[in-house]
């Protein structure tokens, strides 16, 4: 690592504030400016003058750094979200399918065939979610070494999937206990009991993280 | 050379995008192709094209992540998104509309031609 080079990039960075997005920023670009001293060595150019080459070609950082150091962090850039929602709502429209099911089979096929069908529709449509949010929580496919707020953007992604189930899994289970009981005047409640057990896991994660 | 400089910057997005198309890349590996395809007459500032990055991927047209470079330090890739590619054919039109523009404007008039008798 070129110190001259380090020492210019410190001095651009000295104002900035110390956050994940600046620190990832300064590391990506003092690795390329170092890549491009390298090259410009290797094709034969002396040390001094290509630093002051290297140098010269920044131009002006500071409003980038000012950008950047106000931008919301992001929390990962590599979800992909088309595919979460494609996912959630394939598995929505599987929990409503299999409440029709039920309720249509039923009269045909018997009860217990009907709650069979039920419950393996249920079934595949909650592995599907379960599957995707998991792979999601592992680490960005193409990385090999993990950003510095990689904890903390993986935590936040886990609670997001918690949360996305849950509310899932009220809605599934709105569904079954409406059909099995018949109470639908009252089973809406559950609605009303899930942000609230929302509230009790956030709770539990705060104090944990 | 200063105005080409300027009309060149301002395509700052589509030259990153057009870089990207094929395959994921760093900064200094498309600037280095930048130089390379104008025979070293025109090379982003570090300013111009990470500012543009950080645009590109706050549009969702680019995403990026880190990856290994050879000597170990790790590396931030940039790959084109769907949005992307779609924003890049867009562009595309819209340059090849806006030089036929552009020439036929700086064209000089040939007096034999009819229509603009």
């Amino acid at each position: 690592m070129n110190e001259t080079l380090r020492t210019h990039v410190d001095r651009l960075f000295a104002d900035a504030p110390d956050t994940p997005r600046i620190r990832e920023f300064r590391e990506e670009l003092l690795g390329n400016l170092q890549a491009k001293y390298d090259d410009l060595l290797a094709a034969g150019e002396e040390p001094d003058a290509a630093v002051q080459r290297v140098i010269s070609g920044i131009g002006d950082t500071a409003s980038l750094i000012q950008i950047l150091a106000s931008d919301p962090e992001p929390d990962n850039p590599y979800i992909p979200r088309q595919q979460t929602a494609q996912v959630v709502s394939t598995a929505v429209f599987m929990y409503c399918a299999a409440a029709a099911v039920l309720t249509l089979v039923r009269g045909i096929l018997g009860n217990t065939l009907a709650w069979v069908a039920f419950w393996l529709i249920v079934g595949v449509a909650t592995a599907q979610l379960i599957f995707h949010f998991f792979s999601l929580a592992g680490a960005p496919a193409p990385a090999r070494r993990l950003p510095p707020s990689y904890d903390e953007a993986r935590r936040k992604r886990i609670r997001g999937s918690l949360s996305s189930i849950l509310w899932l899994l009220t809605t599934a289970l709105y569904f079954i206990i409406s059909f099995t009981f018949g109470n639908w005047h009252i089973s809406w409640i559950i609605f009303l009991i899930a942000p609230i057990v929302q509230q009790l896991l956030n709770l539990f994660f705060d104090m944990r993280g | 050379m200063s105005l080409t400089s300027d009309l060149v910057r301002g395509h700052t997005e589509s030259i990153i995008l057009a870089r990207l198309m094929g395959k994921d890349s760093y900064g200094y590996e498309i600037n280095k192709a930048v130089a390379a395809k104008t025979r070293n007459q025109y090379e982003l500032k570090e300013a111009t094209l990470y500012s543009a990055f950080r645009r590109l991927e706050a549009g969702g047209y680019i995403a990026s992540y880190w990856g290994d470079a050879e000597q170990g330090a790790r590396r931030r890739y940039y790959a084109i998104t769907p949005l992307g590619r779609q924003c890049f054919a867009e562009s595309l039109a819209d340059w090849a509309q806006a030089k036929a523009l552009i020439d036929s404007l700086l064209a000089q008039e040939d007096p034999q031609d009819p229509h603009l008798q």
